[in-house]
Parts: C-alpha cells; structure tokens; sequence
C-alpha cells in the first residue's frame, strides 16, 4: 500500500507537470504571437514613420531658377541655373521638356523625359543642359516649352522657355556695355518717323561707361553710330527681360543689318517688324549677354548688301525698361543716352 | 482485493494522465495553428499595408496621340520605395478595358522612373475639356490627375 501510494503520488506530480508543461507551452505561443505582431506593427509604424518623414522631406524641396532658360548657340540646347532653396539635398532624375509647339499645327504636343542624375546640396547653385531636338521660340505664343524638372522624391519643378515675365515684374535693369564708347548723339536719327518720340532734342549724352542702370518704367536708348567704320563685336547685357526697339537709320534699310545678336540669331529676326515700318522695329530679348556685330564684315552671310561705309547715321537701340504694348505708352519724352560706337 | 484495487488505481492514474496529455496536445496544437494563422494574417496585412504605404506614384502629364482613336499616353513616376506595377486605369470614373499593345500596364515600374503607359479611353476626349485620370496599383493605391486637352 505505501508502494502503491508513493507511485500514484508520483504519477500525479507527473500529470501536473505534464499539463503544467503545457498550459506553458500555450502561453509560450501566446507569448511569441505578441512578440512577433508587436514587432511587426512596430516595424509597419517604422515604415509609416519613414513614408511620413519622407513626405515632409518631399514638401520641403524647394528649387530656385536663376534666371530663365538661355540657348546655347544651338536651337537644341538650354541652359538653366538652379538653387536648391530646401533644405535637405536634392536629387535631380530626370528633365522633361513640354513642346507645346505642334499644337499651333493642330498637332499633339510632345512630351519628351531625359534620365539625369545630379545631387543639389542644400543652397548650391548648379546649371543644367537640357537637350531637345529643337527648341524654336516666339515672342507672340508664350510658354511654347515647359521644362520640368523632375526630383526623386517626386516634386515637379516647372519653368517656361521662353520665359518672359509679365509687365509688373519689371526691376531696375543693369545694362553692361563693353567696346568704347563716347559721348555722342546724332540727331538725325529721329527724322524717320521717330520725332514723335523725342521732346526738344535734350537728349542726355552719355560719358564714357561701360555700365548703368535704368530704373524700372524709364527708357533709354543706346545710339550705335555705324557712319565710322566698326567692325568689331560689342557686349550687351540684359539682367532682366527687355524690349528693345531697333531704329534703322536708313529708310531701305532693315534694323537686322545694323545689328545682329549672336544668341538664338533667328529668334531675333524672326520678331522684326512687328509693329511694321522698315525702321522701326521691336523686339523681346530674354535677360542674357549678347554680342553685337556692327557691319557687314561681322555677318556677310545674313547682310549681303549692308555696307557701313554708306551708313549715315548709324542704329540706336532704345531699351524699354518695362513690357509696353503700345506705342503711344512712350510718351514725348524720353531720355537718352546716346552712345557713339567707334573703333 | 486489494491488489485489484491498487492496479484499478495506477489504471485510473494513467487514463488521467492520458486524458492530460491529449488534452494538452489538442490544447496546445490549436493555439499554435491559431497563433500561426493570426501571424500570417497580420504579416499579410502588414506586409501589404507597409508595401502600399511605401507606395509613392504620380502621373506628370498625358498626350492625346491618335484624337480619332482616343489613343492617350501617360507618364506615369515611381517616387515611391519600392516598385509599383498598374492595375487599373480609369477616367472620369469609367474603367479602362482597352490597351495599346506594349501599353506599359502591369509592367514594373521601378523606382526613381518614369514609364509610359498607352491606354485607349473608354470615354469620348473632346478638346478644350478636362478629365479626371485615375489610376490604381496591384496594392490598391490610387492616384488622380486631371488633364485638360489643349485646343488642338
């Protein structure tokens, strides 16, 4: 009996710890599937946190264009210099350039994405080339070319090509004139048709400056006196968008040969005459550097029958500081510089 | 007698201890196959929630190509964390059933790029006018963008 007793006591210690054991083992597995989904939605809230930060990121990039979209010698090629404002780095994928331009011929527009790879630290400034087959701009149809340009954390980054601003961005405008220059002015300039445009012939002359600066909403213009021969090139730089009306000096005689500017030269030619008159002629330049080009000598090709030696009086460049859409907007006064180009 | 007794006893013990046992491995087996079955559906559903979350896509514009056939192309960019393939395009709220060939859906799109998807709208496109593009991944995330047709 005591044998007997000490064995069945024995076997229900045993039963107990078997059932112990498993009563263990369940919440061993209980146990586990808390860890295992703690950790799990620990690791999705990671993940959300993550996207979350990544978003953030995302409405913090912040990119600056300096300056508008400038050919580069080619119709196939832009320039754009961009500022990371953000501040996180900024990783450029890719470029997209918009062609608005078959439209007009009622076709579809293109669309075109280029593979880029570049990193924008914070506040660095870097310039671009966008290539497209051609980019072929008119003053008259804005905004022909949109370029994107597309960052890896998914922000589209737009400007236009060509970027001409509206009337009331216009700014004090620097004008940086290299080449001699003297004080000078010819009066005869005006007779063809322009003396509408000039009060009492008190016209400013200028000393000898290489830079100045036009106040936004004033005018002044730039007489480039060809009746000397000159043949050398001349530095115009426009900080901002310009108009500038191009006076011919002969009546026959078109303002594009008188003065040819080297960027984008059939942008330019394209727009002359758009108010009419053989000599009087406007046109929108993007804020760039410009060559000019005085006599036939310096673009024989595109001349032909120009010669300095019969230019009486010359070309003068009236730069408008501001978009101005009608003539009649430039009153009867407008100071002068006049500015007598020589060799 | 007692003998019996005793032997009835050990039987008694051991059918306790068999019933413990089994009960335990019943007990046991199905709160693992249900913590197992719990596990894999929450890993499921995290998994595809944490997928879908890192999900970031967007359409940058649309082309109307054949105005007769209503051929449009999209381009679609992956600047999620991982990559995403289309599921369902639809437009103005009508679904898609027509592709191009190589219509680019289903298709991985990596990510960090762009891809083109041509589909042919199941509504009528009129120029001047803008349509609501909706497009839905594998995962179930959508995203829209409104297109409006140049005058062409």
């Amino acid at each position: 009996m005591r044998i007997y007793g000490k064995s069945l006591r024995y076997r229900k210690a045993v039963g107990s710890i078997i059932g112990g054991t498993f009563i263990l083992l369940i919440l061993l597995s209980g146990y586990a599937f808390y860890v295992f989904s703690n950790r799990a939605i620990n690791a999705h809230q990671q993940v959300l946190s993550e996207m979350s930060n990544y978003d953030v990121d995302r409405s913090q990039e912040s990119i600056e264009f300096n300056g508008p979209p400038l050919p580069q010698g080619n119709n196939a090629t832009l320039t754009i210099a961009l500022k990371n404002n953000g501040p996180k780095s900024i990783k450029l994928i890719s470029y997209g350039v918009i062609d608005k331009t078959p439209v007009k011929n009622k076709s579809p527009e293109i669309h075109n994405y280029t593979k880029m790879n570049l990193i924008l630290a914070p506040a660095e400034e870097q310039k671009i080339t966008i290539i497209y087959h051609t980019f072929n701009p008119e003053v008259d149809d804005l905004f022909l070319y949109k370029i994107q340009i597309i960052t890896e954390r998914g922000n589209i980054f737009e400007t236009k090509f060509p970027d001409i601003p509206k009337e009331d961005t216009a700014k004090d405008m620097a004008l940086d004139i290299i080449g001699r220059v003297i004080g000078y002015f010819v009066p005869h300039y005006f007779t063809f048709g322009w003396t509408e445009y000039v009060e009492n012939k008190t016209y400013q002359l200028s000393n000898w400056t290489n830079s100045f600066t036009i106040p936004k909403s004033e005018k002044k213009g730039i007489i480039f006196r060809l009746n000397v021969t000159y043949y050398g090139p001349g530095v115009l730089t426009l900080s901002e968008y310009t108009e500038i009306f191009f006076i011919g000096s002969q009546g026959s005689d078109k303002p594009e040969n008188f003065i040819i500017f080297d960027v984008n030269k059939k942008y330019n030619n394209e727009k002359f005459g758009k108010y009419g008159g053989s000599n009087i002629q406007v046109c929108g330049f993007r804020n760039a550097t410009y060559t000019l080009y005085f006599g036939s000598n310096d673009f024989p090709s595109l001349i032909g029958s120009f010669s300095p030696s019969s230019g009486r009086y010359g070309t003068t460049i009236l730069i408008l500081n501001d978009k101005i859409n009608d003539k009649r907007t430039y009153g009867q006064s407008i100071p002068f510089f006049a500015i007598e180009v020589i060799k | 007698m007692r003998k019996r007794k005793g032997i009835s006893e050990i039987i008694s013990v051991m059918i306790v201890l068999l019933i413990v046992s089994i009960t335990g491995v019943i007990l046991y087996n199905f709160s693992l196959e249900t913590t197992s079955a719990q596990q894999d559906s929450l890993k499921y559903e995290l998994d595809q929630g944490t997928a879908a979350a890192q999900e970031r896509y967007r359409i940058l514009g649309a082309i109307w190509i054949d105005q007769k056939e209503f051929n449009i192309t999209l381009t679609v960019l992956n600047f999620g964390m991982i990559d995403i393939r289309l599921d369902e395009i639809y437009i103005d709220g009508v679904r898609t059933d027509y592709y191009l060939i190589n219509n680019g859906v289903g298709d991985k799109i990596d990510v960090a790029s762009l891809k083109n998807i041509r589909i042919i709208s199941p509504i009528n496109i009129l120029k001047n006018n803008s349509y609501n593009i909706m497009i839905v991944t594998e995962r179930g995330v959508s995203s829209a963008y409104l297109w409006k047709v140049p005058e062409i």
